[in-house]
């Protein structure tokens, strides 16, 4: 059968594409290997009763743009922002984020006076830096090396808004793109608890650690999105985070798509330099002049086009594009609220993500053991029980715990990331919690590990990195997925790249996606409205 | 403006000196002020900091005639990089001692890194261009970068784009694997600064190494014949013959500052006071700034930004004393530069310890060697070695960390831990203490991207002109930093000159 475009992968990047696509009136097909749309923003049933995030698990990067574009609240998308946090330390001692300005400055000068006024140079810092970079999100990155008018005016617009910045502001741009977040950090806030806080956002997803140069960017990665305008702001999207790609697929249906599930791609079938359509692994072929690639750069290009078709350049490329999986997860259906001994009576940051950490160092070590091949002895979590907000994911009074942890190796030192292994793994991290919350394991009624491989073999990111490759300034920009490649346009005429792999890179944004639906209706003669901010 | 000189050099080392030789050979009256009895800094002294000085700039050496004044080059030197019981050779792009597709990779990676560095080098011999509003001049300076990094042609344009940013770890990872070789790289890369092979920025760092290394061509280097002395005897003698004063023993308590927040002279530690309306400074950012000027002439954004430029070193320089050598060195070894690191995974551990404030358990280590009276003596540079390390620096820590040093040694040259009579340790706050250096950082700063060209030592004040007016920074905390290039002496000289006392 012949379609205009088909897209490969039903994650939230490729119903974008396929949403923009469909709106455009392109034909449009969208084809998943599992048997339910998704890919890393799913809602599972896994325990009768209920219903897990089982990979991402908070929202806040998704576009705006997109969400008005595609129409997504039709369909039923509604974020509900979780308004605070916390830092637990081995003290007993704990660090209360809020999104309430006077309870956040009370909070910051119970720990450290002198916070309350470095918070606010920080958190202004980071704000200028959020409002450099969103404009950028929406736009198909320039090639630097390319004399073509697009990517020079593209170059040159980039380098007016940095050069409009003042002097000052440039300096402070270059740092803040390169330093570490600890660096950063230090400048501003002196109570280790705060920065322990606010440090995990530099490094989740991430194979650095706080200590590395480039982390500060990666803090900005995590604070560049928004919940109903409020930048920085997080939440949960009700019935999981499979009700954004749910939305996504209704709507691209309602739009006149079709998604056929249950059977992954064999290969990209090629003719003469240009796609021609798709082999699915059971056996039918479905045809189309576009074809438009949701997975990562390597299963894209590696796993599932013949090597004869690429340039050997370009191969090279995208063989050294690095993965290294560093997170796992753990996904709790608890009989009921667990108790926190440190938390005062009615705390309402229970509500938001919880972590359980003395210092910056304590991350750093974490970092170190899994350069070594393990995971953390003492891990990163971020912790959080979203069922207090949206209790349509667990049967009345029962409770579901999402623990992202950071970090873990895709490939253990000693031994394969088998149940034993895994088991290990779920136990280190349950241990840390209980310390600060006693009665949170005898509370488990189920639990499902994942570790970054059982991540790659579900949903299809390779080593398990979240973010479809790591967000290093070698992989940022011009630079993603390969050098000269970074317009979502692959060696082969006809074949995009939509995921994660490409610029902006990765979180449940939706940018890659609309970016790439961008470029395929340019290429096709056809304007496009991404949304009125794009 | 009338004064007892035209310029006042604050610190005798080698960028302090190239300065005074080129403000001097410009015709200025010039006075350097060196607090200790003798000049040169960490290239002075009977076993100087800096064992293996290499790479004064060519442009300085032929702008002050150095060779007139005796300086000469030694053949370029190979670096040994040992492993357990295996030792490859490196000399310019050819390694020895590996598969010869391993060699083949290796010179294709160096070829590339002398291409790239090559580009940025025209960076290294002048003033940084400011973000804007520099002025036309600045202006040009960014667009010859920007021409010089598109003159490398497409493929090496992307690839240098890609990699700038990135670390070692990775770069060696790709074109070389791990081990003795990634390891003489990645030591290039770490050495001195406080960053490990697998943190971002160290390509740049081994891209700036590869930039400043001298005579010997990119990336390999020479050394003058006579060691750190002659780079000092040279340049005193050069200063000298321009009529440049060199006082030592001459330590200077402050630097004067009139009623319009000019700087327009110096108070020396005797109460003696010298005027001049350029006051040049050789000593570390911090301690210009904070010790001599004072942060009251200081707006508080520039305090901040002084106050957080990272500047912890982590090298400690351990002298240790052989009877003999072991079978696997022999005295030719000695005149080359040997790595004892095994590979980039060690560095890396090494590293680790460091960023808490610990020793580690097995330093990486850089080494040269020199012929005594009574046998041997080989100058290791041995990090990571944190200058803020807990508990503080005491005898017992520098026994730690020589015997640790020593079984690392031991594990790569089976044999040299034997022959080993005795040690010394400078830790890096042996050198704070010693030489005023800030953090006992050899390059009065880290070498990191946030630190490096218009932000070095931070921007607005990193063309040499400090935030008071008749100020400059000559030392390695200004750009281009570190090393023996002596390029930020002959720079801010340069800018100095330029500005002509009145600016």
């Amino acid at each position: 059968m012949k379609y205009d475009a088909i897209i490969v992968g039903a994650g939230h990047n490729g119903l974008t594409t396929a949403g923009f696509l469909a709106r455009a009136g392109l034909k449009t097909l969208v084809i998943e290997k599992n048997d339910y749309v998704g890919g890393a923003a799913v809602s599972r049933e896994l325990q009768p009763g209920w219903t897990y995030s089982n990979c991402s698990y908070v929202c806040s990067l998704l576009r705006p743009e997109i969400i008005r574009a595609l129409d997504l609240p039709k369909y039923g998308l509604q974020v509900i922002p979780y308004e605070s946090g916390a830092t637990f330390d081995s003290k007993g001692n704990y660090f209360n984020y809020s999104s309430d300005h006077d309870a956040l400055r009370r909070e910051l000068i119970r720990n450290n006076p002198e916070d309350a006024d470095g918070y606010e140079r920080y958190a202004r810092a980071v704000m200028r830096q959020c409002k450099f970079i969103k404009p950028l999100l929406m736009r198909t990155a320039p090639d630097p090396t390319s004399f073509n008018p697009r990517d020079i005016s593209e170059l040159l617009y980039i380098g007016k808004r940095f050069y409009d910045l003042g002097e000052r502001e440039m300096a402070e741009t270059v740092r803040f793109w390169t330093m570490s977040i600890a660096e950063f950090l230090d400048q501003y806030i002196k109570s280790d608890i705060v920065k322990a806080h606010i440090a995990g956002s530099g490094i989740i997803g991430t194979g650095l650690g706080p200590y590395s140069p480039g982390t500060a960017y990666v803090l900005l990665h995590h604070y560049m999105g928004e919940v109903d305008g409020s930048i920085g702001a997080w939440g949960f999207s009700r019935g999981g985070m499979g009700s954004i790609t749910k939305a996504m697929a209704l709507s691209f249906q309602d739009a006149g798509g079709e998604i056929r599930t249950g059977s992954g791609l064999d290969q990209f079938i090629v003719k003469n330099g240009c796609v021609v359509g798709v082999a699915l692994e059971n056996g039918d072929e479905f045809y189309a002049d576009t074809v438009v690639s949701g997975m990562d750069v390597r299963r894209t290009f590696i796993e599932h086009t013949e090597e004869k078709e690429l340039p050997g350049e370009f191969i090279k490329g995208v063989k050294r594009y690095r993965f290294r999986g560093s997170s796992g997860k753990l996904n709790i259906a608890l009989d009921g609220m667990p108790t926190f001994t440190a938390a005062p009576k009615g705390a309402k940051f229970l509500k938001g993500d919880l972590h359980f950490l003395d210092d910056m160092a304590e991350i750093e070590r974490a970092y170190d053991d899994w350069k070594e091949g393990r995971w953390s002895a003492s891990p990163y979590v971020d912790f959080l029980i979203p069922t207090q907000i949206d209790p349509t994911m667990a049967p009345p009074g029962k409770h579901y715990a999402t623990i992202f942890v950071q970090y873990a190796p895709y490939e253990l030192a000693d031994g394969e990331w088998d149940d034993a292994n895994r088991e290990a793994f779920a136990k280190t991290v349950i241990d840390k919690i209980s310390r600060h919350s006693p009665d949170f394991a005898d509370l488990i009624v189920h639990k499902e590990v994942r570790s970054p491989a059982d991540i790659e073999r579900e949903v299809g990111l390779t080593e398990g990195n979240i973010f479809q490759g790591e967000l290093t300034f070698d992989q940022l920009l011009f630079n993603r997925p390969v050098p000269g490649y970074a317009q979502y346009r692959s060696p082969i005429k006809g074949l995009y790249m939509c995921g994660s792999s490409s610029h902006p890179g990765g979180g449940v944004m939706g940018a890659p996606g609309a970016n790439a639906a961008r470029e395929v209706l340019l290429d096709l003669g056809k304007k496009i409205d991404l949304g009125a901010a794009a | 403006m009338s004064g007892d000189f035209d310029a006042i050099v604050i610190g005798a080392g080698h960028n302090g000196l190239v300065a005074a030789a080129r403000l001097a050979k410009e015709g200025k009256r010039v006075v350097v002020l060196e607090a200790a009895p003798e000049v040169g800094g960490l290239l002075g002294g009977a076993d100087p900091v800096a064992a293996m000085p290499f790479g004064i700039h060519p442009k300085i050496a032929s702008g002050l005639g150095l060779s007139r004044h005796g300086l000469r080059y030694g053949a370029p030197m190979k670096t040994l990089s040992f492993g357990g019981g295996e030792r490859v050779e490196i000399d310019g792009s050819v390694a020895r001692g590996v598969s010869p597709e391993m060699a083949a990779n290796f010179a294709e990676l160096h070829r590339k890194l002398a291409r790239y560095s090559g580009a940025l080098a025209k960076m290294l011999a002048k003033a940084p261009p400011r973000f804007r509003d520099g002025g036309l001049g600045d202006m040009l300076s960014m667009a010859q970068l920007g021409l010089s990094i598109r003159g490398l042609g497409k493929t090496d344009m992307r690839d240098m784009l890609r990699i700038i940013l990135s670390n070692v770890w990775d770069l060696c990872e790709d074109e070389i694997g791990d081990g003795p070789l990634a390891a003489a790289l990645a030591m290039d890369a770490t050495l001195g600064g406080a960053m490990g092979p697998r943190s971002p920025g160290t390509v740049l760092t081994l891209l700036y190494r590869f930039a400043s290394t001298g005579s010997g061509g990119a990336g390999q280097r020479s050394t003058p014949i006579g060691g750190a002395a002659a780079v000092v005897s040279t340049l005193t003698k050069a200063a000298e013959a321009s009529g440049a004063a060199i006082r030592t023993s001459s330590p200077v308590a402050r630097i004067l500052v009139d009623d319009s927040d000019r700087a327009v002279g110096v108070a020396l530690e005797n109460g003696t006071e010298l005027r001049a309306p350029l006051i040049l400074s050789n000593a570390t950012p911090r301690r210009t700034l904070f010790d001599l000027l004072g942060p009251q002439h200081l707006n508080a954004e520039d305090v901040a930004r002084l106050r957080h430029m990272a500047t912890n070193g982590m090298v400690a320089r351990i002298d240790l004393d052989l009877a003999e050598l072991p079978d696997g060195l022999s005295e030719a070894d000695l005149g080359h530069r040997i790595v004892v690191a095994q590979d980039m995974r060690r560095i890396e551990r090494a590293f680790n310890a460091a960023k808490y404030g610990e020793l580690p358990e097995a330093p990486a280590v850089e080494l040269t060697g020199r012929k005594t009276d009574t046998g041997w003596r080989l100058a290791a540079l041995a990090q990571f070695a944190p200058c803020n390390l807990k508990g503080g620096w005491s005898k017992p820590k520098k026994d730690k960390l020589a015997k640790a040093t020593i079984k690392a040694m031991e594990a790569a040259i089976p044999g040299v831990g034997g022959k080993i009579t005795g040690w010394e340790v400078r830790s890096p706050a042996d050198l704070e203490a010693t030489y005023g250096l800030t953090g006992g950082h050899w390059h009065h700063g880290e070498l990191r991207i946030d630190q490096m060209l218009m932000m070095r030592p931070f921007a607005g004040a990193a063309q040499y002109r400090m935030p008071v007016a008749g100020l400059y920074l000559c030392g390695a905390g200004a750009h281009p930093g570190g090393d023996i290039s002596g390029l930020p002496g002959w720079n801010a000289a340069g800018q100095a000159i330029k500005d002509g006392g009145a600016q």
